[in-house]
C-alpha cells in the first residue's frame, strides 16, 4: 500500500492505473488522487479545524468543514467536548484527543481531500463499542463511490468486499469474495473457522448465563 | 493539556525585584564570612591593579628619567613583592568564588529536590517536566553565577573605576575632568548598542525554538505530509520561520559589528584629548611623561567595565528572573498535606466506603459526580468502562494522590484525610499499566516496595509474584541491570518485578492497573498467578482489561461518565444484557484476535516447530495482512 502513493518506487514489474504505467504518474498527482486513513492518525500541534484542512491546498469554508466533520461523526465531539470547539490546539502542545477521534479528525480530512482511491489501515485497536460503531458509519461515508483498499486483521472487517486477498510472505495465497473463500481449504478458512470457533464460546457461555 | 501554554517559558523580567533580590542575597547568608573574604580580596586584586600602573609612571618619571638606579632597584623590588602578594589575592578569590558556587548550587539542588518530593500528584500532573527540570538543572546554575561571577564583576568594575579615577586625580585632576565628561557618552552609546544586540539575539533563539519544534514536527508526521502532498506549503512556511531567523541574526551581526568600533573611536577621542591637552600646556603644568603613559592605561582600564556593564547587567537580570523562578517552585504548596493531628491508622484492612464523592481536574470539568461505592474488606473489585470515564481517577482518589472536592472516603469508618499521608500510602501496593523501574538491578527494583528487606525476601516475593522464573533465566539473575526506566525488559516482564515489589511490600490494599499491550501468553499465565497470590485476602482494585480477570472478580462496576452504570457479578452483569454484556462481547472478540495464530493448526503436534514459528510470526497478526477491493 506504500507503492500506490509511490512512497516506495516498486523494484520489478509493472503497476497500472487505468492503464497507464504508474511510475509516469508525477508523485504530487497521485498523493492529491489517493487518501489514506492510518490506524493512529499523526495530528499536527495546530488547531482542529487546521488538522482537518491541511493538505486539501485550497481556502476551505466552515460550512465545508463542518460538513466533513460531521459526515466523520466528530462534529458533535468537537463542539461539545473541545474547549475551544474547532479553534482548540491539538498535537504535542496541545490537548490530547483518543485515539477513535483522532481516526474521525483524519476521516473528516480525508473527505475533505475528496480522493479517488482511498486506503484504510483497519485494524480497530481497542475502543470502547460506541467509538467503533461511529467509527465505522464515518467509514462507509469515505468509501461510497471510491476504490477502496481495507487492510485488515479481522473477518468482519472485509466480509463484504468485493475482492478479498489473502497475503502471506509478499504473496498472494489466495483471492476472491467471502463465500468462495470461505469454501476453500486455506489461511482464510483457518481464521474464519478459529473466529466461529470463538463466536460459538462465546455463544455458549451467554447461553450459560441465560440470556439469548 | 491545554494549561501547558501559560507553561511556556516566560520572558526574562526587566525590573530587579526587590523581594527576589532580597531572598537572593540569603541564600549567601550561611557563607557570610566567606563572601566577606571573597569581596576583600576581590578589591586588593582590582586596588593593586590600578596601583601596578601608578608604579610604572613612578618608574619611568623618577628611576629611568632621572637615570636613578638605587630608586629602580627599590620600585622593582616593591614591584616584585606586590606581584606575589597579588597571586595570592588572585588566587584567593577564584578559590572562593569556585566554593560558593558550588555551595549555593549544592544548597538549592537539595532545597528543590526535597520539595519536589513534597509535592504532589496534581502539581506534577499541571507541570511540564521540562519545566521543573529547567529550574533544577539551569536556574540554579545561572543563580550560583549571579551570586559569584556576577558579584565579582560588580565589583571589580566598580572598584576599578574607582582607584583608576582616584590614581588619576592624584596625577591630574583637569584631565581627570576631561575624561569624566567622555566616560558618560561612552556608556550610553554603548547601552544602545548592547540592549540592541540583546534584543536580538533573544530573537534569534525563539525562532530557533519555533524552528526546532517545526523541524521535529515535519519529521515525525512524514508519512502524513507526503501522503497530503503538502512539501510545497510547508516549505513556505518554513521558509518565513527561516526568513525571520536570518533577519534577526543579520541585525545582531550588524549591530555587533559596529559596536566595538565605534566604543573604541569614542575611547581614543579621550586618548587625544589626553595628549593634545598635555601638548598645550607642555611646560605649564606638571604631568610627566610617565604621567600621562599612566593616563592613557586607566582611561582602558576604564572602557571595559564601562562597555560591558549592558551585557552584565542583562546577564543579572537573567540570573535574578531564574531567582524568581526557582522560588515559585519552592513556593508551590503541596496539594495534599496531613491535617494537624493526622495519625497512623495502623491497618487498612477494613470496609471502604466512597460517600458522595465529587472530583474535577479541572474547574467546570468533572469526572466524578456525587459518586458511592461500598467495598467490604478482602472483596476483588474489577473496574472496566471506556477510557475517561473515570476508572483511574477512582484508584487515584483512593491512593489520595488526589482528595475528593467534595464528600468524603472512609477506610474502616475513619476519614481518611484524618490519616497520615504516608499511613495510607505505605500500606497500598500499586502495579501500574506501565510499570516504572529505576535505573539499577532488578533486585533494586524490588527492594523498593520495602528497603530493609533480605535478600531472601526478595527472592522469596519474586518467586510469590510469579518473577522468578523470567529472572533466573537472565544472564546475572537477580543481578541483572534494568537499564534507565527499564527499557531492556519487557512490559509484561516490567510488571512482574512490580508484583514483586507490591509482595514485598505487603499491602493491604491492593491495585492492579492491567497492561492493555499484548503480553506474551506465558508471562500473561505469570502475571496471573502473581496477581491471584496477592489478591489473597486483600481488598484489591483492579483496572481490567483480561477476560480472566474480569470472570474472577468478586464484583465488576461498570464505570461511564463518572458513574458506576453497571454493577454485578460477571454472570450477573451478562444476564441484564447491558454495558457489561457489549463491552464483553467486543474484549472477547479483540482476544481472540489477539491470540490467534494462523499457523497453530498446522503444526499443533510438534510443539518445537510452534515455538519456532512464533518467534518468527508473533501473533498479533500483523504477519497475515487482508487487502481487499470494493466501491466502483
Amino acid at each position: 500500500m506504500a507503492l500506490l502513493p509511490r512512497f516506495y518506487e516498486y523494484s520489478g514489474g509493472s503497476i497500472r492505473l487505468d492503464g497507464e504505467e504508474l511510475r509516469d504518474y508525477p508523485r504530487h498527482y497521485l498523493r492529491r488522487e489517493i487518501g489514506i486513513v492510518e490506524q493512529e492518525p499523526f495530528l499536527f500541534s495546530r488547531t482542529v479545524r487546521d488538522n482537518i484542512t491541511y493538505g486539501v491546498g485550497r481556502h476551505v469554508s466552515d460550512e465545508e468543514v463542518f460538513a466533513a466533520a460531521r459526515a466523520a461523526a466528530i462534529h458533535d465531539v468537537i463542539l461539545s467536548k473541545l474547549p475551544d470547539g474547532y479553534n482548540t490546539l491539538v498535537g504535542e502542545r496541545g490537548i490530547t484527543l483518543s485515539g477513535g477521534q483522532k481516526q474521525r479528525v483524519a476521516i473528516a480530512r480525508t473527505l475533505l481531500k475528496d480522493p479517488r482511491i482511498l486506503i484504510l489501515d483497519d485494524s480497530t485497536s481497542s475502543v470502547d463499542t460506541e467509538t467503533e460503531a461511529s467509527i465505522r458509519t464515518a467509514l462507509s461515508t469515505l468509501m461510497k463511490g471510491r476504490t477502496t483498499f481495507i487492510i485488515a486483521h479481522r473477518i468482519q472487517s472485509v466480509m463484504n468486499a468485493d475482492l478479498i486477498l489473502v497475503l502471506e510472505h509478499g504473496r498472494i495465497v489466495q483471492r476472491g469474495t467471502h463465500n468462495t473463500l470461505v469454501a476453500q481449504a486455506g489461511m482464510y478458512r483457518r481464521i474464519y473457522l478459529a473466529q466461529t470457533r470463538m463466536e460459538a464460546e462465546l455463544e455458549e457461555e451467554l447461553n450459560r448465563v441465560g440470556i439469548n | 493539556m491545554s494549561e501547558l501554554i501559560e507553561f511556556e517559558e516566560e520572558e526574562f523580567t526587566t525590573k530587579f525585584n526587590g523581594q527576589t533580590l532580597r531572598r537572593l542575597a540569603q541564600l549567601l547568608l550561611p557563607y557570610k564570612w566567606w563572601v566577606v573574604g571573597f569581596l576583600l580580596t576581590v578589591m586588593a586584586v582590582s586596588g593593586l591593579d590600578s596601583y601596578f600602573t601608578y608604579l610604572s609612571a613612578q618608574i619611568t618619571d623618577q628611576a629611568i628619567m632621572e637615570q636613578n638606579l638605587e630608586a629602580l632597584y627599590a620600585y622593582l623590588v616593591q614591584y616584585g613583592l606586590l606581584i606575589i602578594v597579588q597571586s595570592v589575592f588572585v588566587f584567593a578569590f577564584i578559590y572562593l568564588a569556585g566554593i560558593l558556587g558550588e555551595r549555593i548550587r549544592y544548597d538549592l539542588r537539595k532545597k528543590l529536590f526535597h520539595h519536589l518530593q513534597e509535592l504532589s500528584l496534581p502539581y506534577y500532573n499541571r507541570t511540564p517536566v521540562g519545566w521543573i527540570i529547567s529550574r533544577v538543572t539551569s536556574d540554579t546554575d545561572r543563580v550560583a553565577e549571579l551570586v559569584t561571577w556576577g558579584l565579582l564583576d560588580v565589583t571589580w568594575s566598580t572598584f576599578n573605576i574607582l582607584t583608576a579615577l582616584f590614581f588619576m586625580w592624584r596625577i591630574n585632576w583637569q584631565l581627570t575632568l576631561i575624561i569624566m565628561l567622555i566616560v558618560p557618552i561612552i556608556i550610553v552609546v554603548a547601552t544602545l548598542f548592547q540592549r540592541k544586540i540583546i534584543v536580538q539575539y533573544r530573537e534569534v533563539r525563539k525562532i530557533n525554538s519555533k524552528i526546532t519544534a517545526s523541524y521535529n514536527e515535519t519529521i515525525t508526521g512524514v508519512r502524513v505530509i507526503k501522503a497530503l502532498d503538502r512539501e510545497d506549503a510547508n516549505l513556505q512556511e518554513f521558509g518565513q520561520l527561516t526568513g525571520e531567523m536570518y533577519r534577526a541574526g543579520y541585525r545582531a551581526a550588524w549591530f555587533s559589528a559596529l559596536f566595538l568600533p565605534a566604543v573604541q573611536l569614542i575611547a581614543s577621542m579621550a586618548t587625544i584629548s589626553v595628549v593634545i591637552y598635555s601638548g598645550v600646556t607642555a611646560g605649564t603644568n606638571d604631568i610627566s611623561i610617565g604621567g600621562i603613559q599612566a593616563f592613557i592605561s586607566y582611561i582602558l582600564f576604564i572602557i571595559w567595565p564601562v562597555q560591558e556593564r549592558a551585557r552584565v547587567f542583562a546577564e543579572m537580570q537573567q540570573a535574578v528572573a531564574s531567582g524568581e523562578r526557582i522560588f515559585s517552585l519552592i513556593d508551590a504548596v503541596p496539594d495534599i498535606v496531613d491535617k494537624p493531628g493526622a495519625t497512623d491508622p495502623g491497618t487498612l484492612r477494613g470496609e471502604i466506603v466512597f460517600d458522595h464523592v465529587d472530583f474535577f481536574y479541572e474547574e467546570g470539568k468533572p469526572i466524578l459526580a456525587d459518586f458511592d461505592l461500598t467495598v467490604t474488606a478482602g472483596e476483588t473489585i474489577a473496574l472496566v468502562g471506556p477510557t475517561g470515564g473515570g476508572k483511574s481517577t477512582i484508584v487515584n482518589l483512593l491512593c489520595r494522590f488526589f482528595e475528593p472536592k467534595g464528600g468524603q472516603i472512609t477506610i474502616h469508618g475513619m476519614d481518611y484525610t484524618d490519616m497520615t499521608q504516608h499511613g495510607i500510602q505505605s500500606r497500598v501496593g500499586i502495579v501500574l499499566q506501565t510499570p516504572h523501574l529505576f535505573s539499577g538491578t532488578i533486585r533494586d527494583n524490588i527492594r523498593y516496595g520495602r528497603l530493609d528487606a533480605t535478600d531472601v525476601e526478595v527472592e522469596a516475593a519474586a518467586r510469590l509474584a510469579g518473577a522468578d522464573e523470567f529472572i533466573q533465566r537472565l544472564e546475572k539473575g537477580y543481578d541483572e541491570q534494568v537499564g534507565e526506566g527499564g527499557v531492556l525488559l519487557s512490559t509484561g516482564q516490567k510488571q512482574l518485578i512490580s508484583l514483586a515489589r507490591a509482595v514485598l511490600a505487603n499491602p493491604d490494599i491492593f491495585i492492579m492497573d492491567e497492561a492493555t499491550s499484548s503480553v506474551d501468553t506465558l508471562t500473561e499465565a505469570l502475571i496471573q498467578r502473581g496477581m491471584d497470590n496477592l489478591m489473597e485476602g486483600r481488598t484489591s482494585f483492579v483496572i481490567a482489561h483480561r477476560l480472566s480477570t474480569i470472570r474472577n472478580a468478586d464484583r465488576i462496576l461498570v464505570i461511564e461518565d463518572g458513574r458506576i452504570a453497571e454493577a454485578g457479578s460477571h454472570a450477573e452483569l451478562l444476564a441484564s444484557g447491558g454495558h457489561y454484556y457489549r463491552l464483553y462481547t467486543q474484549q472477547f472478540r479483540q482476544e481472540l484476535v489477539d491470540q490467534f495464530d494462523p499457523y497453530a493448526e498446522l503444526f499443533q503436534d510438534e510443539a518445537e516447530v510452534v515455538e519456532v514459528v512464533d518467534a518468527v510470526a508473533p501473533s498479533n497478526g500483523k504477519v497475515h495482512e487482508t487487502v481487499l477491493a470494493p466501491g466502483d
